[in-house]
């Protein structure tokens, strides 16, 4: 009897703290888990291979993951691998030269299959299958074995065809599944920011099968698309919104808090803040006047700000008669007063830029030990007009002899820039013309090289100083100056192949140094993007590498 | 009278061609690729690209590739994003089609209300009052209408009295889209009713009307059951190319409302280089328009037995 009454009141007990147990966990699902917030535009391409853009990232990141993921210091922590790969446990070789990721098991596709080291294989072989046509595959090529061969040797073949068509490249490729769950890829030369490029889209996991019945329609609609990310895309309604929805088999589905984000694309500046005070929108960017807007209304707190990693400078082009000579590239560059042009202008957080590899790279460490390698403050206008008439009259000019226009695209906001360097060449006695052309029309005049000078800038495809020093090479494809300095390239050579971290660094560092002198580009600003969270969402993550990162949020 | 309609649509069909010949050749001739973009690409990449989208034939080739597949209802994938033209068409062609006509009504009745109102009242303060407003439509930009609208009537309304009556955004539920289609009747509504008045006052000071009045009809009788009528025909006539244009997208309104309509289409493929789908939505308006156009004559015609459009000798 005392036994029985024992075993009731346990089990009453039990049943109790099992419902306030129960009770807890069902409030927290009950809480509001879903965000909506605006993408602004729809994204050009989604498939993981060919595309290049942020916008495209903006989506993937949150419902794909490769190898590699990145912190909130943009540093790479494992993703569908199980740990970073070190020479300390032998995920690189001592030579620096062979790569072993070990892949996690429980990295699943939306269609229920495993995702395996073939994935990436797969990846890997259709990103360098000239077929593809992916922007990106001459940026990468060069690092890996074999990429540079098999993109030569399949001109017009596509990656269904590779094995056969073009068997001995395909063998000879620097990158294979050992097995389901290791993974190596054989570089050229060391590479030291290899791991957490693996981070980047175009080296996400693509499923062979899913690929080849998809065909054309890849990509091209959320159900051409399987997902192994924290969310899953449900539904993809063109130029209009998408919707990501927590993935259940996210093999750390326990760390996502959001249920939905819904992603909108609208592009009306005036609109993107009627919906932000309307309260159905709960990110959005901040152009200067929305940023004000806001500030004025009292809501300053809830404006943030990001490094996006970019920087513009002018561009010169060195065959022109005047800009061919460096102390004048360097006066007109000092001419130019960048923190007025930032606060009056951009009207926003962004930075000047005193060389040319962005904060944002390395948290700053890279730029840090460069410093500042214009020294604005030495240079009054008296000093500026000095140094503008000594670099003319070593090309036998005089100031009234400089002709030169800058070439703009079209717009109010860029005509007001192109004002503003013109009133600033002034100051020193430079007539300055501003030609404002279509966007394709500047490009194509940048390639022709029909230009005098340009307004230009450059975004990071990963986080090391190279992505921007290599620019500068000569005849290097977006160096549009035709500057070419020997000793410049050979730096970037010998860094291209340095194995040795600090070694790789200085030579680095002197050819920042040397585009310092030379001025073939003046440098202006570094960006810092504006953008606004409504009170409920936090935990976003805005970085250089992932403009917008959600896996992480939560609604308060 | 079918003769009539044959001939005309035969004549169509080679509008039709001459305008997507014109149109790619002179697509053909903008500056820049689709695929240029800030960073360079390699010229193996931008070979590989454009031998994907079949842009590497000669230029003629590759234009009567496009009428053969056009013919086949084929009008081929958008560079930028590789899906199908007719599918993004077929997408966002409803909600442009839904926002155009509801502009048209409301642009079709008020502005006939409001020209005829203008007519009867002609010289009064009522006249004058309604032509200002005619002014005031056709001459405000409809960016300017489509933001004050949203800003007013959807926000300041929601901020002020607590109550939601429009979104912002969207084209979801009804209420979303009245706001919209008002901001895209103004114009077409202003030029209607302008019309409309000259009209109303051509036929108010006509012969029958006056015998009308003579046998005793009432105001309302003379101006509802016969004036109207006749003074609307010249509105027909211009309400083809206006729906033409309306029905097949707003690019300013829907950007302003974030309606997924294929206004942006026009603009946007342009910029964007985008050769299929310049073509695509050239080929989409021009079809739509000389249908429009051809619809209204043959209307004109059917209402009117003073017209005869076959010119026949009676």
């Amino acid at each position: 009897m005392k036994l029985k009454r024992l075993l009731i009141s346990t089990l009453a007990v039990a049943m109790s703290v099992s419902m306030l147990v129960g009770c807890g966990s069902n409030s927290k699902e009950e809480t509001n888990a879903e965000v909506v917030i605006n993408l602004g535009t729809e994204p050009p391409d989604l498939n993981s291979i060919t595309s290049t853009g942020s916008i495209d990232g903006n989506v993937l990141r949150h419902c794909m993951e490769g190898l590699i993921t990145l912190d909130e210091n943009d540093e790479a922590i494992p993703g569908v691998a199980k740990e970073v790969p070190t020479v300390e446990n032998g995920g690189i070789s001592e030579d620096g030269l062979t790569y072993t990721f070990k892949l996690r098991e429980d990295s699943k596709w939306s269609n229920g299959e495993t995702v395996t080291a073939k994935d990436f294989e797969f990846a890997f072989t259709a990103l360098f299958t000239r077929g593809t046509a992916a922007d990106y595959a001459d940026t990468w090529a060069p690092l890996i074995v074999g990429a540079e061969d098999l993109l030569k040797a399949t001109k017009n073949i596509t990656v269904d065809k590779v094995a056969t068509e073009a068997k001995d490249e395909y063998e000879a490729r620097g990158w294979k599944a050992l097995d389901d769950t290791t993974f190596e890829v054989k570089l050229n030369a060391p590479c030291t920011y290899f791991v957490p490029l693996m981070a980047f889209i175009n080296f996400y996991p693509v499923n062979e099968e899913f690929y080849l019945n998809a065909g054309s329609k890849y990509a091209t609609e959320a159900d051409q698309l399987i997902y192994n990310g924290a969310f899953i895309m449900t539904s993809w309604q063109h130029e209009n919104n998408l919707v990501l929805e927590k993935n259940e088999n996210y093999w750390d589905n326990g760390s996502i808090k959001l249920s939905k984000i819904t992603m909108e694309m609208i592009v009306d500046p005036n609109t993107i803040i009627n919906r932000y005070n309307e309260g159905t929108i709960d990110m959005i960017g901040l152009n200067a006047a929305n940023k004000e807007t806001l500030e004025n209304a009292g809501k300053g707190d809830l404006i943030a700000q990001y490094n996006d990693g970019s920087n513009f400078y002018l561009e010169f082009n060195t065959n022109v008669k005047g800009l061919n000579n460096a102390k004048v590239r360097k006066a007109l560059t000092l001419a130019l007063d960048a923190e007025t042009f930032v606060k009056s202008i951009l009207k926003n957080s962004s930075t000047v830029a005193n060389s040319f590899t962005p904060a944002a790279i390395q948290n700053g460490e890279f730029a840090n030990k460069v410093g500042d390698l214009v020294h604005r403050d030495q240079y009054d206008t008296a000093a500026i007009q000095a140094l503008l008439e000594e670099g003319l009259a070593e090309e036998n000019m005089k100031v009234s002899d400089l002709d030169i226009t800058i070439l703009m695209d079209d717009g109010d906001d860029v005509k007001k820039q192109g004002a503003f360097v013109q009133e600033q060449f002034k100051k020193i006695g430079v007539t300055l013309n501003v030609e404002q052309v279509t966007y394709q029309t500047r490009l194509q005049r940048m390639s022709d090289k029909k230009f005098d000078i340009t307004f230009a800038g450059w975004g990071p495809d990963y986080n090391d100083p190279m992505t921007f020093m290599d620019l500068w090479l000569t005849g290097a494809g977006n160096n549009h100056t035709s500057w070419s300095n020997a000793k410049y390239d050979e730096l970037i050579s010998k860094a291209r192949v340095e194995g040795d971290a600090a070694v790789r660094e200085n030579y680095l560092i002197e050819a920042e140094k040397i585009l310092a002198e030379e001025m073939p580009v003046g440098y202006v600003y570094c960006r810092v993007r504006d953008y606004a969270c409504s009170e409920r969402l936090t935990g976003v993550r805005r970085t250089a590498f992932q403009d917008i990162n959600l896996k992480y949020a939560e609604v308060k | 009278m079918s003769k009539y309609i044959l001939k005309r649509i035969g004549y169509a069909i080679l509008t039709i061609f001459v305008l997507l010949l014109i149109t790619f050749f002179m697509m053909h001739a903008i500056p820049g690729n689709p695929f240029a973009g800030d960073k360079q690409l390699s010229p193996e990449a931008l070979a590989a690209l454009n031998a994907k989208h079949g842009l590497d034939k000669p230029i003629i080739v590759q234009f009567f590739i496009y009428v053969k597949n056009a013919l086949h209802g084929d009008l081929g994938v958008s560079v930028r994003n590789s899906r199908e033209v007719t599918t993004i068409i077929k997408e966002s062609f409803p909600y442009s089609f839904d926002l155009g006509m509801r502009s048209l009504i409301i642009a079709i009745v008020f502005g006939i209300g409001l020209g005829a109102y203008a007519a009867i009242r002609r010289g009064k303060l009522g006249d004058k009052v309604s032509m200002l407003v005619a002014v005031i439509g056709v001459s405000v930009p409809s960016f300017i209408v489509a933001a004050l609208l949203q800003y007013f009537l959807s926000l300041k309304m929601q901020q002020v009295f607590g109550v939601k009556v429009f979104p912002v955004t969207g084209w979801q539920g009804e209420m979303s889209k009245i706001l919209p289609a008002i901001a895209l009747s103004f114009s077409s509504m202003a030029t209607i009713s302008r019309l409309m008045r000259t009209s109303m006052l051509d036929v108010m000071g006509s012969d029958y009307i006056k015998t009308a009045k003579a046998k005793g009809l009432s105001q309302r009788q003379i101006v509802f059951r016969h004036a109207l009528r006749n003074a609307s025909m010249p509105v027909i006539t211009v309400i083809g190319p206006i729906a033409a244009s309306v029905l097949t997208g707003a690019f300013v309104v829907e950007k302003v409302f974030s309606i997924p309509g294929m206004g942006k289409f026009f603009v946007n493929a342009i910029t964007q280089n985008d050769y299929p789908l310049i073509a695509g939505s050239t080929l989409f308006y021009g079809i739509f328009l000389v249908a429009a156009i051809l619809i209204v004559d043959i209307a004109y015609g059917l209402i009117d037995p003073r017209i005869n459009l076959a010119g026949k000798k009676e």
